[in-house]
């Protein structure tokens, strides 16, 4: 079994990669988790926990957001040759975007109807599409858990977190999912391959 | 004087402890893995060693030796206490003195001690069990330590034990001592007492505490100026300052108005200018004050210990990573408890593989800690979820 740190922006972002690792039975057991707040703590320390690398593996997961493509971003915060031990992937454009590619389970569940011909990677950003999608076809009762209350500053609904985690842990299925997002794919892929150094 | 290493054997949560001290330690864990028990070691021995105190005292007050002894204590039962101090001087002096505390084994079961020894410089002055002991048992039911008569010659020991100061303020307390009924506990550690404790300093340290008090608090707290003690009409002490805000005339407060987080403040500052040179316990003293005044708190003790020209010991326990934000603050002075079934562990920071790993890679030790305190159960939680085990 490899215990494998856990580095990430979001509660979302967790759960999605606890659900990954355990799509690989008994290879991986998450180790400590860096819960970041933001992508701001992760490109600040990118270059320790590349160095902390060498003694354990990291697994750090952060949204591509506006950067132009995921492999300028990983070059943009860390330049020079990348240790192995080190699984730095990047969501693509959110980890919403890897969230909504399972189109069977999660229409199902949130009662809401969607497409993504060209992929969820293709959504121009991850959040604003599952908003519209959310408000335009999901019940009233879903919206309010999931939407932020109107007229406030609040980025997401008071019950976002609780109720996407708990998809993700219960009903999101990453096989399918992989499906219908590259990014995912290749992190799966990443995984598949990883054996430590 | 210094602390500088601990051993316990089946003291309430902690089976087993071997750790080193610096002069300032920070002791941090999840809820309920013993931070308050550790420092209970050291109150345990002031206890004791205190004027009018004993090892039967300090016993009752604990709910007896059953509620002292460890859960996982099962063949050996018995409750073990090493403390190693360094007096410093032109010829440092290293004290050791180990008490074994146990029930006799016949009659009424009582609390005895196994053993009492005391070595300095390598040499034992004190052996327990000796031939009194043998001839008249119910000796061991006191330590040397407690007294007087007994321990002429390690009383330096004893005094500096009995010096140790624990600090908890509840502002609650200070601000209504009448509405909190009960007879006041030894040591006021809660601060019911702190405005007598005020009214008892001579009137020149006072003021020059309080004014030393003030230059701080007008970093921490910039409106608050003329901290002064005073009593009313009837007697009654008070502390009083004054706010300064948009009011040109803004009348004077009382320590009731005063809040919980200037109160905890007042309390601290007064208790790290003591005089003393024994080990000052601290819990959580980064309650009800903001992050901004906890990333604070190291230095302005660094700087307090300065003024008052000792270089006092001091344990914090803390919840906060805001409190070792400080870059000043190293692995060997952080103490980490983990919980386990039976019992907690404690290890210094510095002598954990991962930790030591994460500081090499450039990681100041704030962000590391509270990873490494989280609850376990948390994490255990997570593993149901995804990894159903």
């Amino acid at each position: 079994m490899i215990s494998i740190n856990l580095v990430y922006e979001d509660e979302l972002q967790k759960a999605v990669m606890l659900r990954i690792l355990a799509m690989f039975g008994e290879k991986f057991y998450p180790g400590t988790f860096f819960p970041g707040n933001g992508f701001g703590y992760i490109k600040k320390r990118i270059h320790n926990f590349h160095e902390a690398s060498k003694i354990m593996p990291y697994f750090i997961l952060t949204d591509l957001d506006t950067a132009p493509c995921a492999p300028l971003k990983i070059q943009t915060w860390l330049t020079g040759d990348k240790n192995p031990n080190l699984i730095f992937r990047i969501a693509v454009p959110e980890v919403e975007s890897w969230v909504y590619a399972d189109i069977v389970n999660f229409p199902k569940q949130f009662r809401c109807q969607y497409t993504i011909p060209n992929g969820a990677d293709a959504t121009e950003d991850g959040k604003k599409f599952l908003f519209t999608m959310i408000k335009k076809t999901a019940p009233k009762i879903i919206q309010e858990e999931i939407l932020p209350e109107i007229g406030t500053s609040a980025k997401i609904g008071k019950g976002y977190n609780l109720v996407l985690c708990n998809f993700v842990a219960r009903y999101w299925d990453p096989h399918i999912a992989r499906l219908h997002s590259k990014s995912l794919h290749r992190a799966i892929v990443a995984l598949e391959r990883y054996n430590p150094v | 004087m210094m602390i500088k290493r601990l051993l316990l054997k089946n003291w309430k949560n902690f089976s087993s402890v071997d750790i080193s001290f610096q002069s300032r330690m920070f002791i941090v864990g999840p809820n309920a893995s013993g931070k308050s028990n550790f420092l209970d070691v050291f109150r345990f021995l002031h206890d004791i060693s205190k004027q009018g105190g004993s090892l039967f005292d300090a016993l009752e007050r604990r709910g007896g030796i059953s509620k002292l002894r460890c859960l996982a204590a099962r063949t050996n039962s018995q409750i073990e206490i090493e403390v190693h101090i360094e007096e410093p001087g032109e010829t440092p002096v290293n004290w050791i003195y180990r008490l074994g505390i146990n029930r006799q084994p016949h009659g009424k079961h009582d609390p005895c001690v196994s053993y009492e020894i005391v070595i300095k410089n390598g040499e034992t002055i004190l052996s327990r069990p000796d031939v009194d002991d043998l001839k008249d048992e119910t000796l061991l039911s006191q330590t040397h330590l407690e007294q007087t008569s007994a321990n002429g010659k390690f009383r330096v020991l004893a005094s500096f034990l009995s010096d140790i100061r624990y600090f908890h303020i509840v502002p609650q307390l200070i601000r209504h001592p009448q509405a909190f009924t009960g007879p006041n506990l030894p040591d006021d550690p809660y601060g019911r007492n702190f405005l007598e404790l005020l009214a008892k300093t001579p009137e020149n340290t006072r003021n020059s505490r309080l004014k030393n008090i003030e230059k701080r608090l007008r970093i921490l707290v910039p409106h608050l100026t003329e901290l002064s003690f005073t009593t009313d009409k009837f007697g009654i002490p008070h502390l009083e300052a004054r706010y300064e805000h948009w009011r040109p005339r803004a009348g004077k407060q009382q320590e009731e108005q005063f809040s919980d987080g200037t109160l905890r403040l007042i309390g601290l500052l007064w208790s790290l200018l003591e005089p003393r040179d024994s080990p000052l316990l601290l819990e959580e003293p980064e309650l009800s004050l903001n992050t901004a005044i906890v990333r604070e708190l190291p230095k302005i003790m660094y700087e307090l210990d300065k003024a008052t020209r000792r270089k006092r010991q001091v344990f914090i326990s803390t919840h906060s990573a805001d409190l070792i934000w400080d870059k000043s603050i190293s692995a060997e002075e952080v103490i980490i408890l983990k919980p386990g079934n039976e019992s907690s562990e404690a290890v210094l920071a510095s002598c954990n593989t991962e930790i030591r790993g994460l500081l090499e890679s450039g990681f100041p030790i704030s962000d590391i800690i509270l990873q490494y305190t989280a609850p376990e159960s948390m994490k255990q939680a997570y593993l149901e979820e995804f990894f159903h085990v």
